[in-house]
């Protein structure tokens, strides 16, 4: 079935079939592959992406409920070859090893900045509870997310 | 990709909706959290969803005193968990919504979802039973009225009928009310409930009504009536707290799963009423 939805700010029309998912349809048919499939299950958010402005797992969003949606993927957060404040600090504070899981890390913690600039740790903890990450304990990337919005960055 | 092929049909109003659900095999589909996952590991193959979202009429919450609470089927858990009169005058269910699944998920899951999928473990349901909440079922042949308490009859089993939909959930204002949803997972971050534990005091400083009901600790959800019955009206003493958790515990018949014993289980189901009563400072342990 056809379905027209905005991709990070482009209007995208794409035949889909039901029993694909958001994800698949991002990785395989638009080759947006910074979003990941790590259990395909809802449980390790590796495949986190903006839903209308909001983070859902795209591996439990069925291709065609995005018609008419608009969906942000992690590339939209670099341009030009510049990195968002947000990955910057990640950086900086060693937040990642393997990577595999920061994609995700770096979409949800852009929606928890732009609904809340000045997050306690706690809310930090709430709003990354549904993002795992087997390489970093986490701490690393608590600290990235309070320098980020200490820099002000949405 | 889910490995079998399957219909989607996104109606925008609900005769629609009713229309299409008349057809065996047929699914209705809110946030699919659950349902989606059920398809992926084959649990579940409907031959087509009927995705109830674009139904604006699904999209409501309404709250006054005379009437209390309404949820429409739509609403996601998130929105749930930014009503203010939900976390004044329900504060155990909202606390319950809020310990579901994680932020991403509570952002496509919804209350009618969570008890349309029907786990023992349902978060969102220990707390409703406590407030007598009731369900709005809709079908092509009209409506009726289901007490959340006989919604349930086991695992993932339900009274819901082919052709019909939980159109809203319908939660009374008693009087004003504290309480607490306490749940035991696994990890820290989040997981579904090992035990799950709602203590609701409706009128706490009047008639004080002690009402508990608990997730995974049974086939469905399930509610401590014969304990609420005993401390109707008696005063909170070691002895008749002991008493009162202890009846709290026979209401319970766990099992053993990958989440917990059901030894386990059968302890907490007696330690947590009484840390739930001591948190809301409604009785002193002498430690």
């Amino acid at each position: 079935m056809l379905i027209t939805f905005k991709v990070n700010g482009e209007t995208v029309q794409l035949d889909v079939k039901p029993n694909e998912t958001l994800l698949d349809v991002l990785r395989e048919k638009l080759y947006l592959t910074g979003a990941k499939e790590g259990c395909g299950n809802g449980e390790c958010g590796a495949c986190t992406v903006l839903f209308n402005g909001k983070p859902v797992n795209s591996c439990l969003v069925l291709a065609p409920e995005a018609d008419g949606a608009e969906i942000t993927t992690v590339e939209a957060f670099s341009a030009d070859g510049k990195l968002d404040p947000v990955q910057e600090a990640f950086i900086e504070e060693g937040a990642l090893q393997c990577g595999f899981c920061t994609p995700g890390f770096i979409v949800s913690v852009k929606a928890l900045l732009k609904r809340n600039p000045k997050p306690s740790r706690e809310d930090i903890i709430e709003a990354l509870s549904g993002n795992l990450c087997r390489c970093t304990g986490y701490s690393s990337i608590i600290k990235a997310v309070e320098r980020a919005a200490e820099r002000g960055a949405e | 990709m889910i490995a079998f092929t399957f219909d989607y049909y996104r109606p925008t109003t609900l005769d629609e909706a009713l229309n299409l659900l008349t057809n065996e095999g047929f699914y209705p589909q809110l946030g699919g959290t659950d349902l989606i996952v059920k398809m992926r590991n084959k649990v579940l193959k409907p031959k087509a969803v009927v995705d109830l979202k674009a139904i604006k009429e699904l999209h409501f919450v309404k709250f006054s005193k005379e009437e209390g609470l309404e949820i429409g089927a739509a609403v996601t858990l998130n929105e749930v968990v930014a009503v203010p009169e939900v976390a004044k005058y329900y504060p155990t269910f909202h606390q319950g919504v809020r310990s579901i699944g994680a932020y991403q998920t509570r952002n496509r899951g919804t209350v009618a979802g969570n008890i349309g999928n029907s786990s023992p473990a349902a978060d969102s349901v220990p707390g409703l039973l406590t407030h007598n909440a009731k369900l709005r079922l809709v079908s092509k042949s009209g409506e009726r009225i289901v007490e959340l308490k006989d919604f349930f009859t086991g695992p993932g089993k339900n009274v819901r009928q082919q052709g019909e939909i939980i159109y809203s959930i319908i939660v009374p204002f008693e009087s004003e009310a504290i309480g607490r949803y306490y749940k035991i997972g696994r990890s820290r971050g989040f997981d579904l409930s090992t035990i799950g534990v709602a203590l609701t005091v409706i009128d706490p400083s009047g008639n004080r009504d002690i009402r508990v009901a608990l997730a995974s600790v049974a086939p469905t959800p399930v509610r401590a009536f014969e304990a609420e019955e005993f401390i109707k009206g008696k005063e909170l003493t070691p002895e008749n707290v002991e008493e009162f958790c202890n009846l709290v515990q026979k209401s319970t018949s766990p099992i053993t799963d990958a989440r917990g014993t059901k030894e386990y289980r059968y302890e907490m189901a007696k330690v947590l009423p009484r840390k739930l009563l001591r948190e809301l400072g409604l009785f002193k342990e002498a430690i």
